[in-house]
């Protein structure tokens, strides 16, 4: 017994050290963190020699670099500004690392009309849009409009019931039992237009692509990058918002400061590739 | 009515031409990886605790060590794995300085976990074994220690591996949560690959069958380890 015993602690401690000489070895591969599921994760995952790390929000990621645990933070621009905003000692490193994405809100494939409505409102309001934009861009945030769960529209009978994933400002964030962000007041701004109250629903950003079609859940707008392979399961419209995805790292961090094209950046990250 | 084709060609997109079964792999490794030591770690450290509870209290040391023992499985077994895991990821970590893979972390803290739970496993094993065995082996002139690990902890972990097995299932299923700190397991494997085409119903049915055919081997293996330990008994 007592061999036998000896012989699983040997093998536990071969192993675990093997494992340890590896993951805490000198020449460490650079590790990016981004939010699970998101582009900025998938081009993490497709750049060679470093290690993609999934975190449940953009937030978690910055919170895990300032430990050491990894590098750099991929995320979307104007996720990254509120980040550099909020948390010190960190900055953005303004070079777009992908084409340009264009986030669209997916629609229950049923409601085509509502698609051809929701399309209108974006050409139509389009000003509107623009400044709701522009104000959480520019962290006016004297400014945000609170959109509470339930918003009555005068005159309305039917509900537009939305889901959404309130941890990602400035998209669609919460303070107190209020939601806000672009998103948010752009979804107010779409209920008045269509003379439909507006039901707002948060929810894991996992489920909330899936919930469209469910439970009366007639839209997600929840920041959705449009791409070309999830445009075969879900019904997107148009684009409403241009983003880029940029890294964000430690202000002591020099290495990305010269960085002018995405070409340099790539240089410095897949040194080890 | 479902359609077949359709699942078939989005089985095939997701999971061949995307590459998707290389994520897969690496998940599945990781999933393993996790329970297997994380059981290992469980045992061992489930046994001395389990041994702490049942010695007899007759000195100072002894009451301390039973004390801390109760602490821990107290700790481990009253807060959830996730809440373990993020402690230990956002606070823990960083105050003492830990600069390993998540791989390894997610391992230590789910066989710490698993072994507040084994340790009351083993405790329950080692009473079934009559008290005397060990009045014996103490009579004989052998240490406490010795006549623990000689005489009783083996006839315990017999009557036990059925419950052990029980355990190491809990903790393969378990082991989804450790995507919360980056580990990239199983779930997480089939999750990106959801996102990546915004359709989850194929990943998550083949997520679903993978872990079933898991269980069922390990399932396979505690009958074999019991019945190859079962040939000393008396055929009734």
């Amino acid at each position: 017994m007592k061999k036998f015993l000896t012989a699983i602690l040997a093998a536990v401690l071969c192993v675990c050290g093997c494992f340890g000489l590896t993951a805490c070895s000198d020449t460490p591969t650079v590790k990016i963190g981004a939010q699970t599921g998101t582009t900025g994760y998938m081009f993490a995952s497709y750049l060679k020699g470093t290690e993609a790390k999934a975190y449940q929000s953009p937030t978690l990621a910055v919170t895990d670099m300032q430990n050491g645990v990894i590098d750099y933070v991929v995320t979307d621009k104007a996720v990254a500004q509120n980040l550099v905003d909020k948390i010190e000692g960190i900055k953005m490193i303004d070079v777009a690392l992908t084409g340009e994405e264009f986030f669209g809100m997916a629609v229950d494939s049923t409601q085509t009309e509502l698609l051809a409505q929701v399309n209108a409102f974006f050409v139509e309001k389009a000003a509107e849009i623009n400044a709701i934009q522009t104000k959480y861009l520019t962290g006016d945030e004297a400014n945000y409009v609170a959109v509470p769960k339930n918003v009555e529209v005068t005159g309305a009978t039917e509900t537009l019931k939305i889901a959404t994933n309130a941890e990602y400002a400035p998209f669609e964030f919460k303070q107190g039992e209020d939601f806000y962000g672009i998103d948010m007041e752009v979804a107010k701004l779409l209920a008045e237009y269509l003379g439909m109250n507006l039901e707002i629903v948060d929810m894991a950003f996992s489920a909330v692509v899936t919930s469209v079609g469910t439970d009366g859940i007639d839209m997600a707008i929840a920041a959705l990058t449009i791409t070309n392979d999830r445009e075969e399961n879900i019904n997107f419209t148009d684009a409403y918002y241009t983003n880029s995805q940029v890294i964000v790292c430690l202000e002591e961090n020099e290495a990305l400061d010269d960085a002018g094209v995405l070409m340099d950046i790539l240089a410095v990250l897949c040194a080890n590739g | 009515m479902i359609d077949w084709a359709k699942l078939w060609n989005s089985f095939t997109f997701q999971f061949i031409d995307k590459g998707g079964y290389k994520e897969v792999l690496r998940g599945l490794g990781a999933t393993v990886q996790i329970a297997v030591f994380g059981l290992i770690i469980g045992i061992i450290v489930g046994m001395f605790i389990a041994i702490i509870k049942v010695m007899p209290k007759y000195n100072f040391f002894a009451k301390i060590l039973d004390k801390f023992a109760v602490v821990y499985v107290a700790i481990f077994r009253g807060t959830p794995m996730v809440v373990q895991l993020l402690v230990g990821h956002y606070f823990l970590r960083p105050l003492i300085g830990w600069t390993c893979d998540p791989l390894i972390e997610a391992i230590v803290i789910f066989g710490l976990n698993s072994g507040a739970y084994v340790s009351e496993i083993m405790r329950g094993g080692i009473q079934s074994i009559d008290v005397g065995q060990l009045e014996a082996g103490r009579a004989v002139g052998l240490t406490f220690w010795t006549a623990m690990f000689r005489i009783v902890i083996p006839q315990a972990i017999k009557n036990i591996i059925p419950t052990l097995g029980n355990e190491f299932i809990t903790l393969v299923k378990e082991t989804s949560v450790a995507s919360f700190v980056t580990v990239l397991d199983l779930y997480r494997a089939f999750e990106q690959i959801g996102y990546a085409s915004y359709s989850f119903l194929i990943p998550y049915l083949v997520l679903a069958l993978i872990y079933i055919v898991l269980i069922v081997i390990i399932t396979i293996g505690v009958k074999l380890i019991e019945r190859r330990l079962k040939k000393n008994e008396r055929k009734n």
